[in-house]
């Protein structure tokens, strides 16, 4: 077995099976050293709060659902936003869901932290590819 | 006057001719120039006057006429010399002469000019006996100033009992006798004048026989004097020659005359026919005009009569209607004689405000245009009306021509319509909320389902390239997750299709009170192992009229709600209450629960899926089931929360 991406994902999602998708994927093709997951937009939010100082904890790439109870995707980058200037490391943020409603994706473009907007499901190959896009 | 002139002139510069015409003659006075000035002067303001100065100097001219005149003539008459005579000047050649009284005007000219003063008060009289008086003493002085005049011609010598008369200078007769002509003109229709004005065939006769026998006796008398005096004939054949001569010169006049009259009465004929022609010609053209009055007249009528838009004719002064048209009985209700005669506020047509609105309107501009106007006819049905006006003058009298179209139709045409609008508005505001639930409902299908389905697409594809048997029990295990994840989303998906469907759902007479404690009875164990509170107070409004089932479902999911996010601080107090407001049956329920943060959650807040609680019976479902189930009947429900404070929902179940 090769060695794995030096990268730390962190994935923002209710859906159990997606977590549990994912990770397989991922460790599957070694794409990440560390993989976060987050059933929320709070839970995340109170991880980053708590790690904000330890860039070695901070994820390099999150992927965001929008559709989650607690705090969805909207509500997790308005904190976010105001929380990024206490970062250091650099995060690049995906949207991925399953919404199909062109509001959402307008409303993404017009969010400056958000890279790009990804539909589910999103297969291990768009993964790696994101993930490959980093390293350069 | 100028011989007046001219004789002051003579006096003042002593020149004879202009004392008297033929020397040896009677010459003229200085006073009797001066009274010549004043009778013309006199007689110029008499025709001329128009104002209360001319008059005044026109009285004050007179007088002093007559008085020199007088006192003139009273001096011969009672032989006393009141110092007027030479005033002015002194009458050298006559003191030469040694005749009495030197610078004395003759009595005859005096009495004339007497006569002349008095006749010039009485022309200007309103009485017409006094104007008759003047006329004839004006004809007097004429006869005098005449018989003088004549007598010049006549050459009757001055020492002859003919002395009155012939002590008038021959200028001074010819002045008085204009000036008495003249004055005599003034009233032409009395006395002697009467005879040569005027344009009857007499009065033509009448001027042009006269001047010429005045010519032709005075001629045939001064030829036969003139022979008598030379001795050339005895008087006797004289008076013969006289009497032969008036005859032949009778004749001659009477021929004269006859030729005259009989063209004049040529003339006259002429005259009569040509007023004939004409009269005839203005026959026909009358009878023409008649004709096409007649015909523009049938052609108003007919305008008036077939006209489908109401025309009135009112009377401006007191609003009575003069004449109407079939339209407007048609329209108002009225037959003709109920609004004949009448005036719109007798009959309550229109109103006092508007009538005063449409008379000066009128009296401004003289027209009304297009006034929206709702009339009032028989029996209080009310028109709407468009009604333009003018003002119309017809034989002197001034009325309103008033036109009145009907739209009463349109007008129940355009609140149809608008009523069609309105409810198409109602229509399409339900219409969005339905849209909005679809997009809504797309949404959740593409959220729930896809989900689900992308992770079995995954699932699937690990589960082929697994190898070992505890891989793909594990693989399993997710796949139940999910397929259970899908049924119940399914289900939920079918619930609320179900609730959309059927809005028409049966209402019913429900009581809070008795839908309530069947809720609470479900509910029981809940309520009882929560500890919880619950008062109700329905007594505003105990009843609803709503389907059982929703008024069930509704109180279930928001009582159950209130325990499920209780506050762990507190023991849950839940309040229902019903009451009216705005006529509108509102149902409240309060709690003193965890509350919601609404300024992060109002959006989502009745969302399929939207849970706002770690806790583990959060479905995101209760609400959002209760409002599809509240929109579907036409009502709302909305949400009042502050964190850890509590929550209170404000259902109104028919929103107007």
């Amino acid at each position: 077995m090769g060695m794995s991406k030096p990268f730390i994902l962190c994935f923002i999602d209710d859906d159990e099976v997606y977590q549990y998708t994912v990770t397989r994927s991922i460790k599957a093709h070694k794409l990440a050293k560390k993989i976060l997951i987050f059933g929320d937009g709070e839970e995340a939010m109170w991880f980053l709060t708590d790690n904000i100082a330890n860039n070695e904890n901070l994820p390099d790439v999150i992927f965001l659902d929008i559709n989650m109870p607690i705090m969805d995707g909207w509500q997790f980058l308005e904190e976010y936003v105001k929380l990024k200037p206490r970062i250091s490391k650099p995060i690049t943020i995906y949207m991925i869901t399953s919404s199909v409603d062109p509001v959402d994706y307008e409303n993404a473009k017009r969010i400056a932290e958000i890279s790009d907007y990804l539909v589910k499901p999103v297969q291990p190959e768009m993964l790696k590819d994101i993930i490959e896009s980093l390293e350069c | 006057m100028l011989l007046g002139v001219s004789g002051i002139l003579g006096w003042l510069l002593n020149i004879d001719v202009l004392k008297s015409v033929f020397p040896n003659y009677a010459t003229m006075k200085f006073n009797t120039a001066l009274c010549l000035i004043l009778g013309g002067t006199a007689f110029l303001l008499l025709i001329k006057y128009n104002n209360h100065f001319l008059k005044a100097i026109f009285f004050v001219v007179t007088v002093c006429l007559g008085c020199i005149a007088l006192v003139s003539f009273s001096q011969g008459v009672f032989n006393y010399n009141a110092g007027i005579d030479q005033l002015f000047v002194t009458d050298y050649a006559s003191i030469a002469k040694g005749l009495p009284f030197p610078g004395r005007m003759s009595p005859s000219t005096a009495i004339c000019f007497s006569l002349i003063a008095i006749s010039l008060f009485g022309v200007d009289s309103k009485s017409i006996t006094y104007r008759k008086i003047a006329q004839y003493l004006l004809h007097l002085v004429t006869l005098i100033a005449f018989i003088s005049i004549a007598g010049y011609l006549l050459k009757v010598p001055y020492s002859l009992k003919f002395s009155f008369f012939s002590s008038m200078a021959v200028h001074t007769a010819t002045a008085i006798l204009l000036l008495s002509a003249a004055a005599s003109a003034i009233n032409n229709d009395l006395g002697i004048t009467s005879l040569f004005t005027g344009t009857g065939i007499g009065n033509i006769i009448a001027r042009k026989l006269f001047p010429r026998m005045i010519i032709i006796l005075i001629a045939a008398g001064y030829v036969s004097i003139e022979l008598q005096r030379k001795n050339y004939i005895s008087p006797e054949f004289g008076v013969i020659l006289s009497t032969i001569t008036f005859l032949l010169i009778g004749l001659f006049l009477i021929r004269n005359t006859l030729t005259e009259m009989n063209r004049l009465d040529i003339k006259r004929t002429e005259a009569e026919n040509e007023t004939q022609q004409l009269n005839r010609n203005l026959e026909t053209i009358v009878l023409g005009r008649t004709l096409a009055l007649k015909q523009s007249n049938d052609r108003f009528l007919k305008i008036f009569n077939a006209n489908p838009t109401g025309v009135t004719l009112s009377r401006l002064d007191n609003g009575k209607y003069a004449d109407v048209n079939p339209a407007i009985l048609k329209i108002l209700g009225y037959e003709y004689d109920e609004m004949i005669g009448h005036t719109s506020s007798e009959l309550s047509t229109i109103t006092m405000e508007y009538r005063e609105h449409l008379i000066n309107t009128l009296n401004n501009h003289g027209y009304i245009k297009g006034d929206d106007v709702t009339l009032r006819g028989k029996n209080g049905i009310l028109k709407h009306c468009i009604v333009s006006a003018e003002l119309f003058e017809d034989e002197q009298e001034m009325y309103i021509m008033s036109f009145i179209y009907d739209i009463t139709d349109r007008k129940v045409i355009e609140n149809n319509l608008q009523d069609a609008k309105d409810k198409l508005e109602v229509l399409t505001d339900k219409l969005t909320g339905q849209n909005k639930q679809l997009l809504s409902f797309a949404h959740i299908i593409s959220h729930n389902l896809r989900s689900p389905v992308s992770n079995l697409n995954l699932l699937m594809h690990f589960y082929k390239e697994s190898v070992s048997q505890e891989d793909k029990d594990d693989l399993w295990g997710n796949f139940e997750t999910v397929i259970t994840h899908l049924n119940t989303t399914l289900d939920e998906l079918l619930e609320t299709l179900k609730i959309q469907e059927d809005t028409a759902k049966e209402r019913e007479e429900l009581s809070f009170e008795k839908t309530f404690n069947a809720v609470k009875d479900i509910l029981i164990g809940q309520i009882m192992e929560s500890n919880a509170i619950i008062t109700v107070d329905f007594s505003k409004a105990p009843t609803i009229f709503y389907p059982k089932i929703y008024l069930e479902s509704i109180l279930m999911n928001l009582i159950s709600n209130s325990i499920k996010y209780k506050s762990p601080k507190r023991t849950p107090e839940i309040k229902l209450t019903s009451e009216i407001i705005d006529g509108e049956t509102v149902f409240t329920i309060e709690d003193n629960g965890l509350g919601i943060d609404l300024q992060r959650h109002s959006k989502n807040l009745f969302g399929l899926r939207k849970t706002f609680h770690r806790h583990s019976e959060a479905k995101g479902l209760g609400l959002f089931i209760t409002k599809i189930q509240i929109d579907a009947m036409g009502g709302e429900i909305t949400a009042d929360s502050e964190v850890d404070k509590g929550t209170k929902f404000t259902i109104i179940f028919n929103k107007g």
